[in-house]
């Protein structure tokens, strides 16, 4: 296992967070001379520890730019142009995935009903080298890689007793100890980060917190806090640097806003 | 008859049904204005001409051009919409044979062009002619914050503003 060398020691822990989903993820600059035919060769590279695949819709670019004007949801379709697919590579498990399409890798662990959440330094340590192994195939076919864009996402589902939402209190802080009986919770919030020892932006913090129903329709509140932006260069260990960075954020937010008798329940260690 | 003439709900006033004198009648308009959203007037021109210069076919300069290239074109969505008022005019989108992309504006006193080599890289160009007819030209580097181009664009507002009222 992955030793804490890259866990900042006043970072909170839990023994058991209410984790459903981890995603690690780069974004980067179409390479050259790559073809859609070769991802049979990128599922290659993985195979061994991912041996099933899922073809799903290409992910649209996205980035973080700032400017006085709040960010339009805009209607840009991709164009009638040859898509490339975003592919699924599945663990034998299925509680991990590697996502791959022409400008995406993304590595996602998913709660499985059996499975326990196998930590930040794990996942970081397992897309490292999913990102070396990815570099230097296309630096092999003559391309570049080259990174414009990070992402970490953590997915927390909490149940909560159907039909109600007067126990989120008991969950989140921003309800101050009362009660309230709403039919639906939508709370969506973002803030600004900045490159270290410097005043420029390179990304936002989101949290998008919202009452969902799972197959059994039990309802559960949905907890999703993402930080996404843009490292300090393309390489590899910029991006390394720019998750530690987010995944400090994340994770010291959800301490923040969630309440002591939750972390009592999650089992807070520090 | 049909159920709905049976019902006042759908009918702006019925004559039956005795006043109040505490009840204003509404009277029902001349015309029916529909509101078009006017937020997205110039990222649904500009959204467009982007798929469109996306797919232009190779070779589309007579050489070995290339359409612009898909991250370019969200990219610069993304630029416009960091520094667009609602009603700006849409840019003017000059595709290069690299896959990159010139947006540009111009007025009698002002031309305001963005080059975008690649997302997070573009440079801001503004020449600008004063009314002392002297001229100011500069140039900035981008990454990801707009701020200074946003000037730029109030600039440009404020003088086609003042312009038009000189003019009226």
């Amino acid at each position: 296992m992955e030793t804490n060398r890259y866990r900042p020691h006043d970072l909170p822990e839990f023994d058991n967070p209410p984790l459903n989903e981890v995603v690690l993820g780069v974004q980067f600059a179409q390479p050259q001379t790559y073809r859609q035919i070769q991802a049979w060769q990128v599922w290659d590279l993985f195979r061994d520890q991912f041996p099933n695949l899922e073809e799903q819709s290409p992910l649209a670019p996205t980035f973080e730019t700032f400017g006085p004007q709040q960010p339009l949801a805009i209607r840009f379709g991709l164009g009638a142009g040859p898509m490339h697919d975003r592919y699924w590579f599945v663990s034998g498990s299925g509680d991990e995935v590697i996502q791959f399409q022409n400008d995406r890798l993304l590595h996602n662990w998913r709660k499985q009903s059996s499975s326990r959440y196998i930590r930040y330094e794990n996942i970081r340590s397992k897309f490292h080298d999913e990102l070396n192994k990815l570099k230097n195939y296309l630096t092999s076919t003559n391309s570049l890689f080259e990174i414009n864009q990070c992402e970490v996402t953590y997915v927390n589902h909490i149940p909560l007793p159907s039909g109600t939402t007067n126990y989120i209190k008991d969950w989140l802080n921003f309800f101050n100890d009362q009660s309230f009986d709403f039919n639906d919770l939508a709370i969506q919030f973002k803030e600004t980060i900045f490159f270290e020892n410097t005043l420029a932006p390179s990304g936002r913090f989101y949290c998008d917190a919202g009452l969902k129903f799972d197959q059994n329709m039990n309802q559960f509140l949905s907890l999703a806090l993402t930080v996404r932006g843009q490292p300090v260069d393309n390489t590899i260990d910029s991006s390394l640097r720019f998750f530690d960075h987010g995944r400090s954020k994340i994770v010291r937010t959800f301490a923040d806003i969630t309440t002591g008798k939750a972390h009592e329940i999650w089992g807070r260690s520090k | 008859m049909n159920a709905f003439a049976r019902t006042t709900a759908f009918s702006d006033w019925n004559e039956n049904v005795p006043m109040s004198s505490t009840v204003i009648p509404f009277k029902r308009p001349e015309k029916r204005n529909f509101i078009t959203d006017e937020v997205n007037k110039w990222s649904v021109i500009t959204g467009q001409k982007l798929e469109d210069l996306v797919n232009l076919p190779l070779g589309w300069d007579g050489y070995n051009g290339r359409g612009v290239k898909i991250q370019n074109a969200f990219f610069a969505i993304n630029l416009l919409a960091s520094i667009c008022p609602p009603n700006f005019p849409p840019p003017a989108i000059v595709p290069g044979s690299d896959g990159s992309l010139q947006l540009e504006w111009h007025d009698f006193e002002f031309d305001i062009e963005i080059d975008i080599s690649a997302p997070y890289k573009a440079t801001a160009w503004r020449l600008d002619h004063k009314m002392d007819n002297s001229i100011s030209e500069q140039t900035i580097e981008l990454t990801n914050d707009f701020k200074a181009v946003s000037i730029w664009i109030n600039d440009f507002i404020t003088r086609r503003s003042h312009a038009n009222t000189a003019s009226a």
